[in-house]
Order: structure tokens, then C-alpha cells, then sequence
């Protein structure tokens, strides 16, 4: 009685700030917890004149119809790993490679300048950046074609072989993202005490060394977290990438189509919405699992960057 | 630091000033098509400075009218309205949760990780919005505020790091109320941190076209991300169909060239390139808070 009393006058005292609370939860509610209560299609068969909540149950059936029909599911989560490690790990070495070379760099005002224009390509849209790739690839017109002819070679048709995107959406991820990226671990550096090079100059280090012995371990901790916590969203690509730049070319499908990628096709194209929720079932239950335990993993060594 | 100039350091400048240039290469490149006759792009193809300088392209966006100037105002519309009220709704939130004796504080808190945590992804978000909440083809869908768990922990930590307990006392004791102490003490010391907050989320507003590309079905709601993607759509069906020569010639008169494709995209590159300089001290400031969890 006297804890509910207490908890009553609490509740009076921050009234207003409740209140102050309630659009955000309002939008967070509608707008992110509601639509978890549509994954229960993935159980069921959908059926547009029922609409979402009343279509048939038909247990397992869209699970069974993914895993077992062709090869497209197992693709298409290759493809969403192979991508995870191959940008997460060649952006990472970009991104503490540009950090370290600006942070040396003596001439600051020069170093801000580079880093303003390496970030501006993050703030570009990917139907942008698809005009651009577009430009530059293009069967006849395109730069790297007129190079090729120029040189006497023959042009190749890059929208029509998926052989060479890999490296292509490579290169425009390190492009929109390495800028970017090395903002956090230049912001670890500049709060790195430069009385530790001095004392590691005075012993006679050189600049490898010093780079070796000081800058990369007090980069480390950072690098870790950021690799930690990229895990959590390991099922999810950014879909502009793998659906702009391709322009959603099937012939490319092959080596660039993910989870996410897909799930957009096929809402777009309104096929079987049981399986694609099964799908997106898939990515939001691996995701929760990986988040969940990579928290524990990052408390453990740096709680000031877990997320709870 | 170690001030000397060495030739290393100036190797290192050299490497870093190619880098930058070849960053800004692509974006060169489209500055100079859009600039370059139809017939030097078709004959020579993309070229740095292009063989025959024209204003077509940019000609034929000045007199594009109606469905261009739609879809920038829609696009500016969206931004600054989504930008807006995404800002209020979680500077609010923030400051609330920045009471450590809130007494929802926890349960919140817990719902705002929640968002981070799961999400019912793509398909049941569209089915939900468009079955229940019937947002297909509506401007509301477009600049619904964005209620993101990082930037509410960013705002957070700006206020408890900079606006002291006893600013915030003597206020009560003044008699001033929680919403008073927000509009009249917080937010006016709130600008650095929300430039950098507002600045991201104005750029996925106006970079936004998932959302366009989901809901939208008519002309008079497409916001530019979705005309270019229609645009290009247009261009490829063009060149895909086997239709006779002389619909072909008719089509192709209405749709832009290829520099006037380029000098589009510039119209709708355009508004970040200008705003970027003057935000992107406190987008880095911003970014560099954020990986500081209070």
C-alpha cells in the first residue's frame, strides 16, 4: 500500500514528462512492435481478401517451401554473408588505414579539408550512385569501356555478367563508406596522449614502430567493438547497394542478390508473401540471436559501449 | 606533435590528395556529361572534358516544369517536415530519459532497445502499414517522424553532458515545469547536437527511396529519388522493347538525353553538396559522441 502510495506520487511528479514521452512511444509502438505481430504470416498462407490476420494457418509449410525448393534461399544467404565479411573486413583495413594516414599527417588544416571530401560520397543516394556506376560502366559510352576500346580490347558487358560485380559494389562500398568510417577511430586517435610518442622517440622508435607498438593497440579496442557490433546486423545489407547499383538486373542475381534485396523484389512483385515472411522471419530471429550475444560479448570487455 | 616535414609526409599528402581526387572523380564525371552535347556522349562516350560543350541537358530540366518542380517540392515537403518533427519527438524523449529518477525510465528505455533489437521486417511493415493503417500512396508514410534508439541516445548523452543538475534545480525552484525546463533551458543549449542529428536524418529523408518506391503510386506524391528511378526505368524499357521505329523516335524525344539525365541528378545531388560544409563539423562532433554511451 505505502510502495503503490509512493509509486502514485512518482506518477504525479513526472506527469508532464510522461506525457512528453508519449509521441515517441506512440510512433515506436505503431510503427515498429505492430508490424512484428504481420511475422505470424509466416505461418500461414496469405490470402489478400482476408487480409493479414485471418488467412489460414498452414504450419511449417512456407519453411518447408524455402529450405527445400531450389537453390535460391541458400544463395541468397551465401551471398549476404560472403558480402558481410568481404566489406566489413577490407572497410575496416580502409577505414584505420585513412584514420592513421590522416592522424600523421602534419599538415592538419590539409587533413580536414581531404576528410570532408572523402566523407561527402556517404551522403549521396544510391539511385544516385546507380546513374554514376551507370556512367562509368555503361556497354558502349561508359568511361571504363572507352578506356578498354581505346587500348584496342574489346568492351565488356558489364550488366550482363555477374562475374565482375563482387569487386564493383567492393569498390563502391569502400568509395560511400571509407570516409565515413574512419571519423570514429580519428576521434580515438586525437584522445591518444602524445607524451607516449614522445617517451617512445626518446627510446628510439621509429615511425613503424611507434605505429606498431602505439597507434594500432590503442585502435584496437575501437576496431573490436565496431567489428562486434557490425555482427548484430549480419542478415542485413544496406538494400541500396545490392538493388540500385545493379539496377535489379536478373542476370546478376547470381553473385548480388541478398536477403534484403530480395524480400524488396518480391513485395514489389507481390509473389508468394508466406515464404517472404518466412524469409524476413529468418533474418529478424538470427539478428535478435547475434545482437543479443554479441551485447554479452562487448559488456564483458568495454560496458560503456554495450548497448544494454 | 612531431612537426617536422619530411619526404615521407609529403608522399603521405601526395596519397591522400588522390585519394581525394579520385573520390570526387565520379562526381566530376557527371558535372562535365551534363554539360556535354547529346552527340559527343553518344560518339565518344564519357569522357573528363568532353569533345563538344552543350546546355541541352541543362536546357531540357529548365523547361522539364511540372512533374520536376512536384517532385523537389514534395522531396524538400518531406525532409524538412520529417526533419522537424523527427527532431522534436526525440529531443523530447531524450530529455525525458535523461532523468535518472524518471519513473518510466527503465521501461522505456527498454522499449527504445527494443527497436534496435527486432524488427518485423520489410514485408510485415509494408502488409501492417498498407492492410491496417491504409498509408499506401499517402504523403504521411513519406515524412513520418523517425524515432531512432541511436540518435535518442545521442541527444541524451549532449544533455546530461552539458546541462548541469544545478542549472536544472534552480529552475524547479524558480517553479519552473518539466515542459517549461525544456523549451526555455534545454533547447536553446541543444542547436550543436541537434545540427548533427538533424543533419543525418535530413539526408536519409531526402535520400530516401524505399519508402517512394514501396507506397507511392501517384505523380503528384513522387519525391525526386523516385522520379529518377523512374526515369531510368523508362530509358531501359526503351532500349529492352522491340516497339517500331517511329514510336521509338517519339518516345525518345520525350525522355531526357543522357546529359539531361545527368544534369537531373545534379539537381537532386545539388541541395547536400551545399548544405554538407556547413553541418559537417557538427556531424562529426555528433558521430563522435555517439560512440560514448552515458
Amino acid at each position: 500500500m505505502k510502495r503503490l502510495r509512493r509509486f502514485g506520487h512518482r506518477l504525479w511528479k513526472d506527469r508532464m514528462l510522461t506525457l512528453m514521452a508519449l509521441p515517441a512511444l506512440a510512433l515506436m509502438i505503431l510503427f515498429n512492435y505492430v508490424p512484428m505481430s504481420g511475422l505470424v504470416l509466416a505461418f500461414k498462407k496469405f490470402d489478400y481478401s482476408k487480409g493479414l490476420f485471418w488467412s489460414p494457418w498452414n504450419g511449417l509449410e512456407n519453411f518447408r517451401l524455402l529450405f527445400l525448393s531450389g537453390d535460391t534461399f541458400w544463395r541468397i544467404t551465401r551471398n549476404t554473408l560472403l558480402y558481410y565479411v568481404m566489406f566489413t573486413a577490407v572497410g575496416t583495413i580502409c577505414e584505420v588505414a585513412l584514420a592513421i594516414g590522416i592522424y600523421e599527417l602534419v599538415f592538419k588544416k590539409l587533413g580536414k579539408g581531404i576528410q570532408s571530401i572523402l566523407i561527402l560520397p556517404t551522403f549521396i543516394s544510391f539511385v544516385a550512385v546507380s546513374y554514376i556506376v551507370e556512367a562509368l560502366l555503361q556497354n558502349n559510352t561508359g568511361l571504363v569501356n572507352q578506356f578498354l576500346m581505346s587500348l584496342g580490347k574489346e568492351s565488356i558487358y558489364f550488366y550482363m555478367e555477374s562475374k565482375y560485380w563482387p569487386m564493383i559494389l567492393l569498390l563502391v562500398k569502400i568509395w560511400k563508406g571509407t570516409g565515413y568510417g574512419s571519423v570514429l577511430y580519428l576521434a580515438t586517435l586525437s584522445g591518444v596522449d602524445t607524451q607516449l610518442y614522445e617517451a617512445a622517440m626518446l627510446d628510439g622508435a621509429n615511425r613503424r614502430q611507434q605505429r606498431r607498438y602505439i597507434t594500432l593497440p590503442m585502435l584496437l579496442p575501437m576496431i573490436t567493438i565496431m567489428l562486434l557490433l557490425s555482427i548484430g546486423s549480419v542478415m542485413h545489407s544496406d538494400t541500396g547497394i545490392f538493388y540500385q547499383t545493379t539496377k535489379n538486373i536478373g542476370a546478376l542475381y547470381e553473385t548480388t542478390q541478398v536477403l534484403d534485396s530480395y524480400v524488396l523484389n518480391a513485395i514489389m512483385k507481390s509473389s508468394n508473401y508466406g515464404v517472404t515472411t518466412a524469409i524476413t522471419l529468418y533474418q529478424s530471429v538470427i539478428g535478435f540471436a547475434l545482437t543479443v550475444s554479441v551485447n554479452m560479448v562487448v559488456r564483458k570487455i568495454s560496458p560503456e559501449n554495450a548497448l544494454f | 606533435m612531431r612537426k617536422k616535414v619530411t619526404a615521407g609526409q609529403i608522399i603521405l599528402l601526395i596519397v591522400l590528395i588522390i585519394l581525394a581526387a579520385a573520390c570526387l572523380f565520379p562526381l566530376a564525371l557527371v558535372v562535365t556529361a551534363s554539360f556535354s552535347s547529346e552527340i559527343s556522349l553518344i560518339q565518344n562516350g564519357f569522357l573528363l572534358i568532353p569533345e563538344e560543350w552543350s546546355l541541352d541537358g541543362w536546357n531540357y530540366v529548365m523547361n522539364l516544369g511540372t512533374q520536376l518542380l512536384v517532385s523537389y517540392r514534395n522531396t524538400f515537403f518531406i525532409t524538412i517536415v520529417g526533419t522537424l518533427t523527427s527532431l522534436l519527438v526525440m529531443s523530447m524523449l531524450a530529455f525525458v530519459l535523461s532523468h535518472r529518477d524518471f519513473v518510466f525510465r527503465k521501461l522505456i528505455t527498454m522499449i527504445l532497445l527494443g527497436t534496435m533489437l527486432f524488427s518485423g521486417g520489410r514485408l510485415a511493415t509494408y502488409l501492417v502499414n498498407t492492410t491496417i493503417y491504409h498509408l499506401k500512396d499517402t504523403m504521411l508514410i513519406l515524412c513520418l517522424p523517425t524515432v531512432s534508439a541511436m540518435y535518442v541516445i545521442i541527444l541524451r548523452t549532449y544533455i546530461q553532458q552539458n546541462i548541469t543538475d544545478s542549472l536544472l534545480d534552480s529552475a524547479k525552484i524558480d517553479g519552473a515545469g518539466d515542459f517549461r525546463i525544456y523549451a526555455q533551458i534545454v533547447m536553446p543549449l541543444l542547436p550543436p547536437a541537434l545540427a548533427s542529428v538533424g543533419f543525418m536524418v535530413a539526408i536519409g529523408y531526402w535520400n530516401n527511396w524505399e519508402t517512394s518506391y514501396l507506397y507511392i503510386t501517384s505523380n503528384s506524391k513522387m519525391p525526386l529519388q523516385l522520379l529518377l528511378m523512374k526515369t531510368e526505368k523508362m530509358i531501359e524499357e526503351l532500349n529492352r522493347s522491340d516497339i517500331g521505329a517511329q514510336a521509338l523516335a517519339m518516345m525518345s524525344e520525350m525522355l531526357p538525353s543522357v546529359s539531361a539525365r545527368m544534369a537531373m541528378l545534379i539537381t537532386v545531388l545539388g541541395p547536400i553538396m551545399i548544405a554538407y560544409p556547413f553541418f559537417q563539423r557538427y556531424f562529426i562532433q555528433g558521430l563522435t559522441v555517439g560512440s560514448v554511451k552515458g
